[in-house]
């Protein structure tokens, strides 16, 4: 029952941070817009893969955060599709073209993180209680986010909800092999702390902090059990 | 003053000759012509120009005439003496007739102090002003000054060297001539570009003073050795070369431009390149010669005369040639700056490089380099090299050199020692601890598993490492032995020009979970990738085996493709 009202008071949130949205068109990347994004426009797309991926590289063209959670019925990751946005088209509404005919349920931007759920609601381990949980706003989001999935309070909702980590099976990314890459600044660290609040709400404050990273929780139905990941799609 | 004209055959033949006198004074000035005169072998005629005066209408308030003698005679066959002396004989000048005038004279010496009056009487003969410039000599030639004026045609232009000592009259520079100055040397030129109608005389003043009136005769100074400045023309397409006629300075071996006197330029082929007055302009490659005739002061034995005379330069146009052009190839969609080196390169060139290279912001650095933006547009992998070739006005295209249109199809190995020599890192068993991947970022905290990265770099057809573009890598897993398998990466974008690829193969679990006996993935992954909106699949199929395989937790890659 708690579940069923955490979630309605996330449609409340929804609701009201609609309300608060105005027709002024920004583009990509505007900090204000990420900040309270009226309306966000993308350049020319085409995306591929399974909606999360899709998703993914939706919120990195747009300048945003996000985070997305999905059910597989099967022990995949479920179907891979193809969608052209043309130039000009609003965040909102590409959204709308990848999670068409999909039982899914998007949230409006806020404070520049966009979710994308399932339309039942959160998978309940997202809806997890977390006590305290303090991090560092400038590391890698990988690196925070394996220390969410490690704390007490996910590891016993695992063990209460049944489920079965996927194996971790690594993933691809940029490497600087030539001299001239640049250094990126290291930032100095920003130490935040989150009480009480929900592994979502924990989830989209960490990626809230870089610009394009996109967490990503899928269940997969594999055999007898459910299997899960929680991971990083872009960072 | 008694003027008399003296003329002497000295030949052993009858002969003729008239005389004009262009006379001056306050009262104007006119033209009188005396009688044709027939001479004796060897006679002398002496003519009292001073008692016909008023027979040939000449006013006594004339001072001075200018006297010129025609005779169909040769050169030194008649020696004729014009002289003016007072009562006295202590006053007067004699002035030989000389056979041309020139634009630049040269005399001998001239004596001057500030007591006795020397006279230098320059005189514009010509048709048109003379701008005249005496420079006077001194201490040895170490020394000069000089006067500048602009002479009337038929004027004169008296200078007073005692006048200029004793008044210390500076010269255009400024200077003045010393007090204690005894003699100059002088030297007059024309400054009137294509001026030659200077003569110079000079006359003796008081003389019983000590100076012999020794009216120098000035010597004219002749041209010689004509040609073109420069004496070759190599010039490229669609540049004008400017061009000069120039001669040696008999007098003093200066180089004089004769430029003016020049006024019939042309080409021998003007296909090849084209000549006017003052520049050669090159068409076409190829070798003709310029030509260029017009009048020049020679001597002729006793003066300077003008003679005709045409001076040629050979004139070699061209063409231009490519010795390289760097980068040699780029990414297909993607545009690229493209420097290219070579020679005779010009203004307007154009830069070819095929249908399947769009060419943009073409521009000629210099003769040896042109810049322009190369954009290959052939996303077949069989569209490869392309033909660059440059072309500068209507003359044939240069030679041709290569640019590669570099199409995605595949993977490679990256060398990067000592991380990942060979492109592979070391496989790392972890009991709850971290992944890192190359470049250091922890990929899995408390992992209980094995794990192992790899480096790639995007080639080409022809296996060329690709170093331009951002393009976007996504993953492809196929033949997965334990579902669901890795989530595949999309859309990861690489800047081609300072990063490659890597991938970091893990099987685990987080601790205390970790692989059960025999528990293993094995799994085929390639990638496709994403340029602009054409997705390029890649034919490298890397096979991945890892886990605990044959009891040992191990992850090995096999490249089977290509």
């Amino acid at each position: 029952m708690g579940n069923y009202l955490l979630a309605s008071a996330l449609c409340l949130l929804v609701v009201v941070s609609e309300a608060q949205t105005n027709d002024t068109p920004v583009t990509a990347g505007d900090p204000a817009g990420q900040r309270n994004p009226p309306r966000v426009i993308v350049s020319e797309l085409q995306l591929r893969g399974t909606v999360p991926a899709m998703f993914a590289s939706l919120v990195q063209e747009a300048g945003l955060a996000g985070g997305v959670a999905v059910a597989n019925q099967d022990c995949s990751h479920g179907q891979e599709g193809a969608i052209s946005v043309p130039a000009g088209t609003s965040f909102d509404t590409a959204l709308g073209q990848v999670v068409k005919n999909k039982a899914m349920s998007e949230a409006q931007p806020r404070d520049g993180v966009s979710n994308l759920l399932p339309a039942g609601g959160p998978p309940p381990l997202l809806l997890v209680h977390i006590r305290r949980f303090e991090w560092d706003r400038a590391a890698p989001v990988r690196e925070v986010i394996n220390r969410l999935r490690q704390l007490p309070e996910v590891s016993e909702e695992i063990l209460r909800l049944g489920l079965s980590e996927a194996p971790i099976e690594g993933g691809m990314s940029a490497i600087c092999i030539q001299d001239n890459c640049g250094q990126k600044p290291k930032r100095l660290p920003m130490l935040e702390a989150g009480e009480g609040e929900t592994l979502l709400t924990l989830l989209n404050r960490v990626v809230q902090a870089h610009r394009g990273s996109v967490w990503s929780y899928s269940e997969y139905r594999c055999g007898k059990g459910t299997l899960f990941s929680l991971d990083v799609l872009a960072e | 003053m008694h003027p008399t004209i003296l003329v002497r055959n000295t030949t052993n033949k009858r002969t003729a000759f008239s005389i004009v006198l262009d006379w001056h004074g306050p009262s104007g000035r006119g033209q009188a012509t005396l009688p044709v005169v027939q001479l004796a072998p060897f006679a002398t005629e002496q003519l009292p120009i001073g008692a016909m005066q008023k027979q040939l209408g000449i006013p006594d308030d004339a001072h001075w005439a200018l006297v010129s003698l025609t005779t169909n005679a040769a050169p030194d066959d008649l020696i004729a003496v014009a002289s003016s002396r007072d009562a006295t004989g202590g006053h007067g000048v004699e002035a030989q007739f000389i056979g041309g005038t020139s634009g630049h004279l040269a005399g001998g010496e001239w004596p001057a102090d500030a007591n006795h009056n020397t006279i230098a009487a320059l005189t514009n003969i010509g048709s048109k002003p003379a701008e005249a410039l005496l420079t006077l000599h001194y201490d040895g030639g170490k020394q000069k000054f000089e006067l500048q004026r602009t002479i009337a045609p038929g004027d004169q232009m008296w200078v007073n060297l005692a006048q200029l000592i004793r008044q210390r009259i500076p010269d255009r520079t400024g200077s003045a001539l010393p007090v204690d100055v005894s003699t100059v040397t002088y030297d007059l030129r024309d400054l009137t570009q294509g001026g030659h109608g200077l003569i110079a005389s000079a006359l003796g003043v008081n003389s019983t003073y000590g100076f012999q009136a020794s009216p120098e005769v000035a010597k004219c100074c002749f041209n010689e050795s004509p040609g073109w400045s420069p004496d070759v023309f190599d010039l490229l397409i669609g540049v004008t070369d400017p061009a000069a006629i120039y001669a040696t300075d008999a007098c003093n071996g200066d180089s004089v431009d004769i430029t003016g006197d020049f006024l019939d330029w042309w080409s021998g082929n003007s296909a090849v390149a084209t000549v006017a007055s003052r520049q050669v302009h090159g068409v076409a490659a190829g070798s003709t010669y310029a030509y260029a005739s017009g009048y020049m002061y020679v001597w002729n034995g006793t003066g300077c005369t003008e003679e005709p005379v045409q001076v040629q330069a050979p004139v070699s146009v061209q063409a231009p040639t490519i010795l390289s052009v760097s980068p040699a190839q780029g990414l297909v969609g993607t545009p690229i700056g493209v420097t290219i080196t070579g020679t005779n390169f010009a203004s307007g060139a154009t830069v070819s490089a095929g249908s399947n290279i769009t060419v943009s912001s073409v521009s000629v650095s210099s003769t040896t380099q042109i810049t322009a933006t190369f954009t290959p547009t052939n996303s077949s992998s069989a569209g490869g090299n392309q033909a660059v070739t440059v072309k500068v006005g209507t003359s044939p295209a240069s030679n041709s050199k290569n640019f590669y249109n570099q199409v995605p199809t595949h993977f490679q190995r990256f060398n990067q020692p000592p991380e990942a020599p060979g492109g592979l890192g070391p496989v790392i068993t972890l009991v709850n601890g971290t992944a890192y991947n190359l470049s250091g970022t922890a990929v899995a905290l408390n992992v209980c598993g094995v794990y192992e990265n790899f480096i790639f770099d995007i080639a080409d057809q022809q296996s060329t490492q690709i170093t331009n573009g951002t393009v976007k890598v996504t993953e492809i897993f196929s033949k997965i032995s334990s579902l669901p398998g890795p989530t595949p990466a999309t859309n990861i974008p690489i800047n081609l020009e300072s990063q490659g690829m890597q991938d970091i193969q893990i099987y685990g679990f987080t601790y205390p979970t970790c692989p059960a006996t025999n528990q293993n993935q094995n799994l085929d992954m390639t990638w496709t990738v994403l340029v602009g909106s054409t997705v390029y699949p890649a034919t490298t199929v890397v096979h991945i085996t890892k886990g605990n395989f044959n009891g040992t937790l191990n992850v090995t890659s096999n490249i089977t493709t290509p």
